[in-house]
């Protein structure tokens, strides 16, 4: 008995693993499990926006993960509940935005206008683009050429100085 | 032959248990070290030692769940992504809180070691006169002139960064050269000799190497590099903690026995031969229970888990607790009162910058009522200064324009100042631990409950501090002073004391001028648990000095085969 259901489930597995390809994309929709409403396909907007705040430079200031990887995973795993709502809020409220205007389309000038206006607003998208600010500043300013070229960073210094001239 | 017998078993690996177990097996007997947690091997052990702060998955910072599950430890400014490893985690051991206190924990061999603040100053002859003095607590029953070839003994094992300020409130040691002062520092040094005859401010001596010596090459060490991420592990041994130093060398002598993971029950006691007989320990991963007998026991567990641990150890001659007659074990725990703080700027060397690190900054000795009471409270307290350049960086705008503001980030020229109070608390019978009637942990042993608070006496000393530091600073000429009462638990400092404190009579201390119980001379306690009160400085090294003078008593003791 035991063994007619075991061969039962092995056969089922079986043809689901046949039909998974066709029917679904078996890449998980949700990457980042705090932020279970910013599907995958949604993410690059955060990218997107976040490198309009602070243009991204992989080439002079290369990084150990995207902005956006970063961005995500700094909300997803720094942020209480309640800011996550907040951010899911602001990030829902420019999602809809984006969509009527056409976004795409705007000049850099205007992309930026659009964003700084966000900003000031007193609605929940203030604090999403704060937030992508506030990351996209850490993530640059913590970035290995920037902490050695222009915070002097020495990780083994061996020695201090008390009174250099500037 | 008894099985599981050694001549001495140490109770705890941390800074007091790893001297005590060196001078045991230096001198060659056969010794016992039990940790309750796991083991932590130099440079091995240090998982996040040589990280750039740029591979940081989260560049440093806590994640919600860390803060959520860890409301107490995250508190711990040295509780963040690089060595969070190494605290112990709010759900996994708990402990009661009648009022609040922040009991910061580092369970495992080197114990809070390998993260603390590595700055060590000696007592002076008006620290330990302070309780008979002011009359509080009990008097101490030794003075600096016990300890002082002790404070050098340990100095000289451990490597301490410092000046010889020729100050009788903080008396000298046996010194490494300092690192540099920067132009700051030394100009608000100049300034407070000036203006005052009574305070001084000076290099903060600190557990860092800074001159090779054959000693620390014996040690394996190397000089410290400045890299300022030490609780992470130095792989230098830049600093000191116990896994570089006192554990291999222990080991080398073929006489230590490490056993991690052993978490201590009791102690047991032998009524016929009224002494203490060994300890009973449970594994702490599979829950056995085993006991080991020595001929000396000394319990350095750290300060309030040597309290749990002597209240657990109960039998017909000690009901109440192991040498608990006057009923005063768990009682008079006092500790340092971190509250204040204080910041300003400075524009007075605004062509000037530093350049590298160094591991420790200023220090100013205690300068309140240490001659005569003069002030509207007991005792008084020491201050940190330190000193560092101002950057600025336009964060402003978006876009590029917003990149080329960072590419301009520049030092301004103004410095920032601070300081942090280190007050001494007066030990108070009220201040006190007890285990719980009913809570037990997963080894069954009970949980300790601490009722420990601030007083009066600490909010007229936070005053003067704020009062006292505004005057200091407004005559250096800093500007945009703000002073800040920070609300910090007791506990937060990390520097709870006593409970088991030392005294002339045994009816009213637990422990003897060599850190006997009074009650049964072969049980010694030499952590922070002994002490009688807590003056100003860091404990760490008068804890260390004190074990290292116990356990050769006990070795004396020993040969004489009067333990």
């Amino acid at each position: 008995m035991n063994r007619r259901i075991a061969l039962k489930h092995v056969g089922l597995i079986t043809a689901g693993l046949v039909i998974t390809p066709y029917g679904c994309n078996i890449e998980p929709e949700v990457i980042y499990s705090n932020l279970p409403m910013i599907k995958k396909s949604q993410q690059q907007t955060i990218g997107y926006l976040s490198n309009i705040i602070l243009p991204e430079d992989a080439i002079n200031f290369p990084t150990m993960e995207s902005r956006q990887e970063f961005i995500l995973t700094m909300v997803n795993d720094c942020y209480g509940t309640s800011k996550i709502k907040r951010f899911s809020k602001g990030f829902e409220m420019i999602s809809t935005e984006l969509k009527d205007i056409e976004f795409g389309k705007f000049s850099l000038n205007e992309q930026i206008s659009f964003i700084d206006k966000s900003y000031l607003s007193k609605n929940p998208s203030s604090f999403f683009i704060e937030t992508l600010k506030k990351h996209s500043l850490l993530h640059f300013e913590s970035s290995e050429n920037y902490m050695i070229d222009y915070l002097n960073f020495e990780f083994i210094p061996g020695r201090y100085l008390g009174s250099v001239s500037i | 032959m008894i099985k599981n017998k050694y001549d001495a078993i140490v109770v705890g690996a941390g800074m007091s248990g790893g001297w005590a177990s060196k001078e045991f097996c230096e001198q060659g007997f056969k010794t016992l070290l039990l940790e309750r947690g796991p083991n932590v091997e130099h440079i091995k052990d240090y998982p996040t030692t040589n990280m750039q702060p740029w591979e940081f998955k989260h560049r440093g910072r806590l994640t919600s769940k860390d803060m959520e599950e860890n409301p107490i430890a995250s508190r711990c400014y040295a509780f963040r992504e690089d060595a969070k490893h190494f605290f112990v985690k709010d759900k996994e051991h708990k402990y009661g809180q009648i009022k609040p206190f922040d009991w910061i924990r580092g369970y495992q061999v080197g114990g809070k070691s390998i993260m603390w603040a590595r700055q060590v100053q000696r007592w002076s002859k008006y620290d330990f006169e302070g309780p008979e003095r002011d009359g509080f607590a009990v008097e101490w029953p030794i003075n600096y002139n016990d300890l002082s070839d002790w404070y050098t003994y340990v100095e000289k094992f451990v490597g301490v960064s410092g000046n010889k300020d020729g100050l009788d409130t903080l008396p000298d040691g046996d010194f490494l050269k300092p690192w540099e002062t920067n132009i700051v520092e030394e100009y608000f040094t100049k300034t407070i000799k000036k203006h005052y005859n009574d305070r001084h401010v000076i290099y903060g001596r600190c557990a860092h190497l800074t001159e090779n010596k054959p000693i620390f090459l014996k040690q394996g060490r190397g000089l410290c590099m400045g890299r300022n991420i030490c609780q992470r592990g130095c792989p230098y041994g830049g600093y000191f903690n116990v896994n570089s130093t006192l554990i291999p060398w222990a080991i080398k002598t073929g006489n230590l026995d490490l056993k991690p993971n052993s978490v201590v029950h009791s102690i047991l006691y032998d009524e016929s031969k009224q002494k203490a007989t060994g300890v009973r320990v449970i594994d702490s991963k599979t829950k056995e229970s085993k006991d080991y007998f020595a001929n000396v026991i000394f319990v350095t567990a750290s300060t309030l888990n040597t309290n749990l641990i002597l209240l657990n150890s109960k039998s017909n001659r000690f009901p109440n607790g192991f040498g608990n007659d006057n009923d005063l074990l768990g009682k008079y725990i006092a500790f340092h009162n971190y509250r204040g703080t204080i910041s300003a700027e400075y524009e007075g060397f605004p062509d000037f910058t530093t350049k590298g690190r160094k591991p420790t900054s200023h220090y100013i000795p205690r300068f309140r009522n240490v001659h005569k009471q003069e002030t509207n409270f007991l005792r008084g307290y020491a201050a940190g200064f330190g000193a560092s350049p101002q950057r600025e960086t336009n964060r402003d705008g978006l876009g590029e324009n917003l990149k080329k503001q960072l590419l301009n980030t520049r030092e301004t020229g103004v410095w920032n100042v601070g300081s942090h109070m280190m007050g001494e608390t007066i030990p108070k019978i009220t201040n006190q631990v007890t285990l719980d009637s009913e809570k037990v942990d997963e080894w069954g042993i009970p949980q300790l409950n601490i009722d420990v608070d601030y007083d009066e006496n600490d909010e007229k000393m936070l005053k003067d501090f704020f009062d006292e530091f505004t005057e200091m600073y407004s005559k250096a000429g800093f500007i945009n002073i703000k002073t800040n009462d920070n609300n910090r638990t007791p506990g937060n400092d990390i520097h709870e004391m006593g409970g088991v404190r030392m005294g002339k009579d045994p009816k009213t201390s637990l422990l003897n001028r060599w850190n006997q119980l009074h009650n049964c001379k072969n049980v010694y306690v030499t952590d922070g648990a002994c002490m009688t009160s807590t003056s100003t400085q860091n404990p760490s090294l008068t804890f260390m000095a004190i074990s290292a003078r116990a356990a050769n008593h006990a070795i004396q003791e020993l040969k004489k085969s009067n333990l």
